[in-house]
Order: structure tokens, then sequence, then C-alpha cells
């Protein structure tokens, strides 16, 4: 198939199915409303709209999407995108006309979304982000498919100036498959699973309250108090609660992996992934920040760890925009990290570890006072409850003295490495050209034992942290990190 | 293509806690008490408030307690400024900043120049009768982070943003 050129140069518009997505936005938007006011016309609980025609009820609905989508209209008609020299253009505003300009060489990634609707319509969605801001700078709600993509390529061989670099075809790495599939769900973390599931519960229960007045929680109350709870029952509903646990825990394995794929090439990495959501990711190397990957205690036995790609100016709070990749096979994670670190500190440099008063700081300074005051406040109404604050300090003693023991680090003059966790592991691995500000922390008890905390900031992921070291190694490791970003051509 | 990765020795690499930290102005500390006489005054006012009108307070230790926790509070800011002004210090290297600040928990931050994204000079209406600024800078990895030197002298402040404004023009902005 001849692919199609689009002239990026040329400002170009949104595609005309956007008019569909406004109109879905509009109804996402006003949906309680609407429903309250269908509510008050068939449940005849509102006098003035349940007396109304049946062709004056569905005017007014449609009239009021009309009206609300009036600034959206507005928006789109004036959206324009174009390059011009080596910056991306976004001129775009309701009443005042907005224009933004990204250098092309600040773009940290091009990320394309399509869900079924878009994928219908051959369009899809663009959120373009730079490093520095939190929110994704440019979300292009419905561009032409081709577009798009033409975009996406123009901006991955676009360096800062306007020569073309040719490049070699990229490389598929890694695919998931539906048994990889399986191991993922088997091992996914299905607590979180169930508590998010919960707190889905919770939050439609205070939707129904608040929209239909239903005291949901009393009801089920209620309704719970009628049961007459026999083993049987009690079984039959763990068992529910499980099966539903791990069917959503499976869903959300699919929605995060299905149909995976990652190349590999010069550039960085493009990675491809989503099941009723296709969405296409372009990680430039230079913009990589830092990569970690972590497994828990099943993902440990099944040889499975989820590496995630650190990219400067992402939106550290929005779980659906990180990359992660399921690592199946051990050879994979030397390949993917090759692009960003091709030796890691830990296969040439001595490990080194916190020191131990790490461990029962920690319990002792957080974790006892709070077992201790909920020991004395539950005491009164049984002392047996005491068991629990008690069971609760036990555990995070133990887990405070594994997470000293395993804590380790290596550090060469390019990078440090990092690797901690209780049941599972997670290990880190920056450069320190990537390094933007170092921290050295200390309070009383680590001046005295000549200790402080490292803080390392990059520019895309919570700071790398090394707690509760001697003062001397910090000082050598921010040294050794500041000669590689002050003096770079050295390395 | 050529190869390059020389031995650097330990002894060459610059040592930045070998470096003197130069003091904030020591009017920064009036303005630091000025701003917390402002804070304990309406804190004060709120309570006396708050006893005035609730009669179920008009007993011994309730009033005993909120004078009890007033001191404490008046005596642990003292000791932060006191102590802590010591600690507020600043140096600047050919290639980044750093500064010091903190009393019991005490922080050293260290910022190389073709990092800084921005710097902002602040003044306030107290800091400015003392001629003193606040110099605020931003990296990408800031987010809503704040690295901040205060009591610099205004002088101080606008040498120290321009030779920033130059290093970075010097080095040329690298990518993150």
């Amino acid at each position: 198939m001849e692919e199609k050129q689009f002239d990026w140069y040329t400002p170009q518009k949104l595609s005309p199915y956007a008019f569909l997505f406004i109109v879905g936005k509009v109804i996402k938007q006003s949906w309680a409303f609407l429903l309250l006011f269908i509510g008050g016309k068939f449940l005849k609980k509102e006098k003035g709209i349940a007396e109304l025609g049946m062709g004056y009820f569905i005017l007014i609905i449609i009239g009021f999407i009309v009206v609300a989508s009036i600034p959206y209209v507005i928006q789109y008609l004036r959206f324009r995108i174009f390059i011009k020299g080596n910056d991306l253009i976004v001129l775009k505003g309701l009443f005042t006309k907005k224009i933004i300009t990204i250098p092309i060489n600040k773009i940290q990634s091009v990320h394309a979304v399509q869900s079924y609707l878009h994928r219908f319509t051959e369009t899809c969605e663009l959120k373009i982000e730079t490093a520095g801001e939190e929110d994704t700078e440019v979300e292009i709600k419905a561009i032409d498919e081709e577009k798009a993509f033409a975009l996406q390529e123009l901006l991955k061989t676009k360096p800062a100036t306007n020569d073309t670099i040719a490049t070699a075809e990229p490389e598929t790495i890694l695919g998931v498959g539906f048994w990889d599939i399986i191991k993922l769900s088997i091992s996914e973390n299905h607590a979180k699973t169930f508590l998010l599931i919960l707190a889905y519960l919770l939050t439609k229960m205070d939707d129904v309250r608040n929209l239909f007045g239903i005291d949901t929680a009393k009801t089920i109350n209620q309704e719970a108090d009628k049961i007459n709870y026999t083993t049987n029952i009690i079984l039959a509903f763990t068992v529910t609660v499980l099966v539903i646990t791990l069917i959503v825990s499976f869903i959300r394995v699919l929605l995060r992996y299905y149909n995976m794929k990652l190349k590999i090439s010069e550039k960085g990495f493009e990675t491809e992934w989503g099941f009723l959501q296709t969405q296409r990711k372009l990680l430039i190397k230079e913009n990589i920040q830092s990569i970690s990957w972590k497994n828990n205690l099943l993902q440990k036995i099944l040889g499975i760890k989820i590496l995630r790609v650190f990219m400067a100016g992402e939106k550290l709070t929005n779980p659906k925009v990180w990359i992660r990749l399921p690592i199946m096979r051990e050879r994979l994670l030397a390949q993917i990290s090759s692009i960003y670190q091709s030796i890691w500190p830990s296969q040439v440099a001595p490990a080194n570890g916190i020191d131990s008063s790490y461990k029962w700081r920690n319990t002792l300074i957080i974790v006892t006072p709070l077992a201790v005051t909920a020991a004395v406040i539950v005491y009164f109404k049984s002392p047996w409850l005491t068991l629990i604050p008690l069971a609760v300090l036990i555990y995070f003693t133990i887990n405070n003295i594994i997470l000293q023991h395993n804590y380790t680090f290596w550090f060469h003059q390019n990078s440090i490495q990092i690797i901690k966790g209780v049941w599972g592991r997670e290990q880190t691995l920056l450069n320190f050209k990537n390094v933007q500000h170092v921290v050295i922390k200390t309070s009383p008890f680590l001046r005295a034992h000549h200790l402080c905390t490292l803080v390392l900031h990059s520019a895309g992921e919570e700071p790398f942290t090394i707690p509760f070291i001697p003062v001397a190694q910090a000082n050598y490791i921010a040294n050794w990190c500041l000669v590689r970003v002050e003096f770079p051509e050295i390395i | 293509m050529e190869y390059n990765n020389p031995h650097i020795p330990i002894a060459a690499i610059p040592q930045f806690q070998e470096i003197t930290l130069q003091r904030v102005e020591p009017d920064y500390k009036k303005v630091l008490y000025f701003n917390w006489s402002i804070v304990f005054t309406i804190l004060v006012g709120i309570l006396v408030a708050v006893f005035i009108t609730n009669k179920e307070l008009h007993v011994w230790w309730p009033i005993t307690l909120a004078v009890l926790a007033v001191l404490l509070g008046i005596a642990f800011t003292v000791a932060s400024i006191e102590i802590g002004f010591k600690n507020k210090s600043w140096a600047v290297r050919d290639k980044d900043i750093l500064f010091k600040n903190g009393w019991l928990f005490q922080s050293t931050h260290i910022i190389p120049f073709t990092k800084v994204q921005h710097c902002i000079l602040k003044t306030g209406p107290i800091s400015r009768r003392y001629k003193l600024a606040s110099l605020r800078f931003m990296t990408a990895a800031s987010h809503e982070r704040d690295i901040s030197i205060n009591g610099l002298s205004q002088i101080d402040a606008e040498k120290i943003k321009g030779w920033i404004m130059e290093k970075n023009i010097e080095h040329g902005r690298e990518a993150i």
C-alpha cells in the first residue's frame, strides 16, 4: 500500500470526526444532569418535566447538547497544528487566540491513543509531552490516523535541524502472547485489585445516594442483617469475591498488555499496546531519564519482571501514560536497558549497603508510637483488640529488618543502580548525566553517626534516594555525579 | 570512530564539601522575626477570641494548656531562627550553585547551571525594606518543589541570576 505524504509545514485541521468526540465529551460531562432530566420525565418526579411532550423533551436534550458543544466547536474550528522551522506550532483558543510553540528537540514523547470509535473513524488521539510540564503539553482529541503516525515519524527522525536522518528499520523485540497474559494475570497484585473494586463500589454507592436520595449503605446493612450466616454462606461469599477479583485482575492485565509490541531502533523505542484502546508511544533515547524493573513474590517465582521507563515530562500521577513492559526473559531486559546504559554498575562495581540503624530507626520513630497509641485506644474497647496493633508492630519490624538487609546499591563512573524490596524486588538504574539537582540531607541522629541521605533528582521520576549512608560515600557519589553533568566532554 | 575513556584521579575531581559557604545577610533574621511575629499575633488573636466566646473553656487547664502550647511554639521558632540562621549559607562555583539550610534537619542542595530552566528573583515588602531578595531555581525536576535561597542581598541575587543566565548561554542549553 502506498503511504500518503502529509505536508506538516502547512497548518493542519482536526478530523471532521472530532465532532463525534465533542458530543461524547459533552454527554460525559453532563451525564448526571441528563440522567436527572430523563428520570424526572419517566419517573414523574418533576411535574414540569413529566408534563412535557416527547417531541419537546427530545428537542430540549438535543438543544442542551448543541449549546454545550458550541465552545468546543469554536475550539475545533480554530485549531491548527503545523511545523515551522524547528518548532511545532499549535494555534487554539476560544475567545483569546493561543499560540503554543514547542521546540522539537524539547519534545519528550508522542503518544497516539486509539479507542474503538477512533479505529472505526480511522482517527486517533495524539498527546505530545515536553519536560518541565506536569500536564500533557498538547492533546489532540481526533486527528486522521495517517496524519498522526506521519507526525510521530517526522518528530522521531527530525533533529534540531531540518536535515533528515536515515534510520535503520526498527526491530520488534517484544511481543506479549496469550500465555504471557495468563502468567501476568496470575501474578498481578490481587489485593490492590480488591481495593480498587471496593473503592469503585463505594463511589457508585455515593453517586446513587446523591442522585436518587437512596441510602445504599443503610439498605445493604438492613439486607445483610436478615441473612443467617452459615459456614457455607461465608465460604461462598469469599469464593465469589476471590473469583471477581481474579476476573478483574485479568481484565486489568488485558487492558494494559494485550497485543503489546516493542520495537527498538537507533533512536529509541516504539511501543504499541491496548485491548479496547490501541496506544502507540514513541520514546526517544535521549529523553529516557531512568529505568526500573520490579517483581512481586509471585512474579519472582514465575520469572517475570515489569520494566518501567521514566521519561522527562512524564505525568507521574497518571499511571495510564506510564511505560510498563512485561519482561519474561532475562536476555530481553539486558537488550532493552542497553539503550540507556550498556554496563550496569552491579556487573562491574562492588555492592554497598545502607547502615543497619535504618531498620530500627524507622520502627522506633514511626511504627512503635503509632502502634502503642492504637493499642491504648483499643484496649478500652476490648483488651483482645490490642493484639491487632501488636501484630502490625511485629509485621513492620520484620518488614524494616528485611528492607534494610535487601537494600543494595552499586555505582560506577556513569551511573548508579539500586536494588530494594521486602517480598518482591525493585531495581532502578540512573545515569548521572540525567541528574538535575543533588541534595544531601541529615538529621541530628545521622550527623552524630556521620551518616546522611543522598537524593538525586532527575526530570522523570520520584527522587532517587539512598538513605543512611556514610557522609564520605555520599559526597563521593555527589561529586562524581556533578562531574558527569558539568563536564560532559570527559564522558 | 575514536573512543575516549580517560582515567580521572579522585584528587582531580572538584569537591563540593571543601567550599566555604557564605552566610545569608544578617538582616534576614529581622525579616524572619517580623514574619513569625505576624503569624503568632494572628494565632494568639484567634485563641483569645475562641476562649472569650466559649464559656466552657473558662477553666484553668485549657487556658494553661493553650498558653504552654503558644510559649513552646514561640521557643521552638526562636531556636529555629537563631540556630537555623547559622546554617543558611550559599556559594557559587563556576558550574553550579550550592546552598545549605535547616536546623534539626539540614539539607545541602547543589544545582548545576546547565540544568536550571529559569530562576525567579522574589522580594517581599519587608525584605525590600532591608534590600533583600530570594532566588528560586526551576529545573526539569522541580515540578512543584520549592528550591530557593532566601536572605540574599538584592545586589547578590541580581548578580547570581545574571551569572546563571550568562553560563547558560555560554554552555548552550543542553537537552534534558
